[in-house]
């Protein structure tokens, strides 16, 4: 009997010895796999049997399959990501502003705005000259170009943004319904063999992380660890059902502002609600689509481009409410012929950064530039003189003259592209050190992976050798009394 | 904290990016001279630089301004100078001829009277880069519209109208200019008058001083009754007081003109002392600006080579790192 039980329980090891070697190699062999958790063989001593004189082990069996993972390192790391991938987003879009400008740079319009004053300065001292007077065409022109390009590359990268926002809502899409397929196999395995579901827990887990970076979510995991998912208090996956979300457009019929939305649609394809991102890359390009980009935008928040067109509009007000009253250099007679120098806006609508541009009235003709305040007098400089002083108005527009309110629109993205960029740095930071905290928990060391490989494989060689040393006592046995 | 192989080349290669970024910028600052590259480098620092570029380039739009006055106004402190020789030599003229010894050459004095008429004239009508100096306003020919009899688009012209007994010789110099003074921005808040007008020139009307020599003209060149005077007709009692008004006038014109000259170079004085100020207050402004926007490149080349240093150290012990493992010691 003692030699049978000696095999049985060397086969015993050697079963758990191996399975202690595959878990290993398996861990050895996902040291690179983003969200792996390693894994360890738990291995119990079996029942012992009960003889005469005590208890006699009748040797091992493997337990379980632990996975090291910790929920609230996932938690936190979900939740850093989301602020991450938000500033990240901002940061991008910021840089796009920002080139759009052409600032800090000597052609930007900042240059252009103090050029065009200067030009007026300049042909105050010699109203009469035509190579002055086609200079401050030629400053006009520049400046319109500037204003023209800047809104045009704004322009483009709203519809830009609003593609990325489509394309981010594809893959929340995507995602959510992986999220609800994993629930469902995680499920089924479970049913199956309990320790089967941790590759499965680990790959939702990296899809949850995948989907934090586009939108901030709220995880429930419930006691069979089926994860609902939320977003901005709605929810998006349940159980094994994952809704369908679709980016659109509002446009308020009062404003004509053109807004992006996020839609929830039911199983026939109809919006029933919209959803806020608070959080992530899909948060930060709302944001952005809806405001900073937004020329017109309604909130209270802050638009770049509302504030261009803003400059844009008051400057062309500003000089033609005086180039009307002025005389070019042939007109002899009064009243004065009401030239505009910017293109004025339609009845009802403003000058945007689009439309600004010098007006027909004086473009083809550097002479009709009304400079003068009498008729007949090409000497009279008191218009130009007055428009380059629009240049240091300190009441052009909220309090400000003409290249401080460009310099505050200028210095407001840098803080908004600052405050990015230190988000970015925080946010790193804090990822960093948690996602060391959590790969120091799941992460695989391959120096302890090969110890476990020779523990294991000792424990196997051991075995093997209990189950030779069983054998030719066996032997031994039969052979008694030959 | 348990170190796992992940962990180890996370870090590594976060702190080899970092330097790259690190290497990466301070290239950029180099070669581009800026310690700005983008907008959201430092918010407050681009504030200030935007404002002082604000302020420089417009001291630079009123210096210039500011030289080209001074340039003209230099101009026109040289042709009142040379109208004040020549409006002198007049009195001069005048002056010769009310001497009782000289009466016999009053014919000679006329001629020459109305030779400086028609100097002066053509000195009031002097022109800097093409416009007109003391036509106020009415800086080019196109801005003057000569009403018959006149018939030049010149500020000042000498007319020939009919003979009166007031007026023998029948000769008035119209200005079609006007009295408009025209001024040039100087900072923000003041202006400066760049031209002499006609009235301070050249007094009333703006041809005052004209008048004068025509009544000088007048006396010399004809008698009381209106005919030509000629060598032996002497000057009566009356025909003396009226030169003598003549001279008197004349002498007004002179310091007229004087006046307006030492007028214009004092202005000139002014002008090229705010200049100067403006000009060093600009030089105080961009060494402001770079301080504040370019690239110290001792400190940054400094930055770059310790950078270099930590990459390079950096790349080593990785290299290091990342050659054994335990398991290159299981045989």
């Amino acid at each position: 009997m003692a030699g049978f039980s000696s095999l049985e329980i060397a086969k015993r090891a050697l079963s758990a010895q191996r399975y202690g070697l595959d878990v290993t190699s398996n861990n050895i062999a996902n040291v690179n796999t983003p969200g792996f958790a390693r894994k360890q063989v738990v291995m119990t001593e079996t029942t012992p049997q009960p003889i005469n004189q005590g208890f006699l082990g009748t040797g091992v069996v493997v337990d379980r399959i632990k996975t090291f993972r910790e929920e609230f390192h996932d938690r936190e790391i979900r939740n850093t990501m989301s602020r991450q991938a938000a500033y990240s987003a901002d940061d991008r879009t910021l840089a796009r502003i920002e080139t759009a400008f052409g600032e800090p740079t000597e052609f930007g319009l900042d240059f252009s705005i103090n050029k065009f004053f200067s030009s007026f300065e300049s042909l105050s001292n010699e109203p009469e000259n035509m190579i002055r007077r086609q200079e401050v065409l030629n400053a006009a022109g520049t400046l319109a170009e500037n204003f023209n390009n800047i809104g045009q590359n704004l322009q483009n990268l709203r519809r830009e943004t609003k593609n990325t926002i489509t394309n981010s809502v594809d893959t929340v899409n995507q995602l959510l319904q992986n999220v609800a397929s994993l629930n469902r196999e995680i499920t089924i395995s479970q049913i199956t063999d309990p320790n089967s579901s941790s590759a499965l827990i680990d790959q939702r887990i990296q899809r949850l992380e995948e989907l934090s970076k586009l939108t901030n979510v709220t995880v429930n995991f419930d006691d069979k660890n089926i994860a609902s998912i939320s977003i901005g208090g709605h929810n998006v996956v349940n159980d094994v059902r994952a809704v369908t979300l679709r980016s659109g457009e509002n446009v308020d019929a009062l404003t004509g502002e053109v807004t992006a939305v996020i839609s929830m649609l039911d199983a026939q394809g109809n919006p029933v609600g919209t959803i806020q991102p608070s959080g992530g890359e899909l948060s930060a390009l709302l944001k952005h689509y809806n405001v900073t980009l937004d020329d017109r935008d309604s909130s209270s928040g802050y638009s770049a481009f509302r504030e261009l067109n803003s400059i844009a509009d008051t400057l062309v007000t500003r000089i033609n409410a005086l180039s009307v009253t002025g005389y070019g250099l042939d007109d002899s007679t009064a009243p004065p012929p009401a030239r505009n120098f910017f293109t004025p806006a339609a009845p009802g609508e403003s000058i945007t950064a689009l439309t600004f541009n010098v007006s027909s009235d004086i473009s083809g003709n550097a002479r009709n530039i009304p400079m003068s305040a009498a008729p007949g007098e090409p000497g009279n400089n008191e218009i130009a003189r007055r428009i380059a002083r629009v240049g240091q108005d300190d009441n052009f527009l909220n309090g400000m003259n003409p290249a401080q309110s460009y310099g505050k629109l200028l210095t407001k993205v840098a803080s908004i592209g600052q405050e990015a960029v230190n988000g970015i740095k925080t946010s790193d930071l804090v990822f960093t050190q948690l996602n060391a905290q959590r790969e120091s928990v799941i992460g695989v060391n391959l120096d302890e992976e090969a110890m476990n490989l020779i523990r294991f494989q000792k424990g196997f060689e051991a075995a093997a050798r209990v189950v030779n040393i069983t054998n030719e006592l066996l032997g031994t046995l039969i052979n008694l009394g030959r | 904290m348990r170190i796992t192989t992940n962990s180890t080349f996370t870090a590594y290669q976060r702190n080899i990016t970092d330097t790259q970024q690190r290497i990466d910028r301070t290239n950029q600052q180099i070669t581009s001279q800026k310690q700005m590259i983008r907008l959201s480098d430092d918010a407050v620092r681009l504030g200030e630089i935007q404002d002082l570029n604000s302020i420089i380039d417009r001291n630079a739009s009123y210096n210039k301004n500011l030289e080209e006055a001074i340039t003209e106004l230099m101009n026109t402190e040289e042709h009142l100078e040379r109208f004040a020789n020549t409006a002198d030599s007049a009195r001069l003229i005048a002056l010769d001829a009310a001497n009782p010894t000289n009466f016999d050459k009053a014919p000679v004095f006329a001629r020459q009277l109305r030779d400086v008429l028609d100097d002066l004239v053509n000195q009031a009508n002097a022109d800097f880069n093409g416009r007109f100096l003391f036509g106020g306003t009415k800086t080019t020919s196109a801005a003057i519209t000569p009403v018959a009899p006149e018939t030049t688009n010149l500020p000042f012209e000498i007319i020939t109208e009919a003979a009166t007994p007031a007026n023998p010789s029948g000769l008035r110099v119209a200005f079609k200019g006007n009295n408009e003074t025209r001024t040039i921005n100087r900072s923000a808040s003041a202006t400066e008058p760049v031209n002499i007008t006609a009235l301070e020139a050249f007094g009333t009307g703006g041809n005052e001083v004209f008048q004068n020599i025509i009544n000088a003209y007048n006396t010399l060149a004809f008698n009381s009754d209106g005919s030509a005077r000629t060598s032996t007709d002497k000057l009566t009692e009356s025909e003396t007081v009226l030169l003598q008004n003549a001279v008197k006038g004349l002498s007004t014109s002179f310091d007229s003109v004087s006046e307006a000259t030492a007028r214009t170079g004092s202005r000139i004085s002014r002008l090229t002392a705010i200049t100067e100020q403006m000009t060093e207050e600009s030089f105080r402004l961009k060494v402001l600006r770079s301080e504040r926007e370019d690239t110290d490149i001792a400190a940054a080349s400094i930055a770059l080579r310790k950078d270099e240093m930590s990459l390079q150290y950096s790349l080593q012990v990785g290299a290091k790192l990342s050659q054994q493992s335990l398991l290159d010691f299981i045989r």
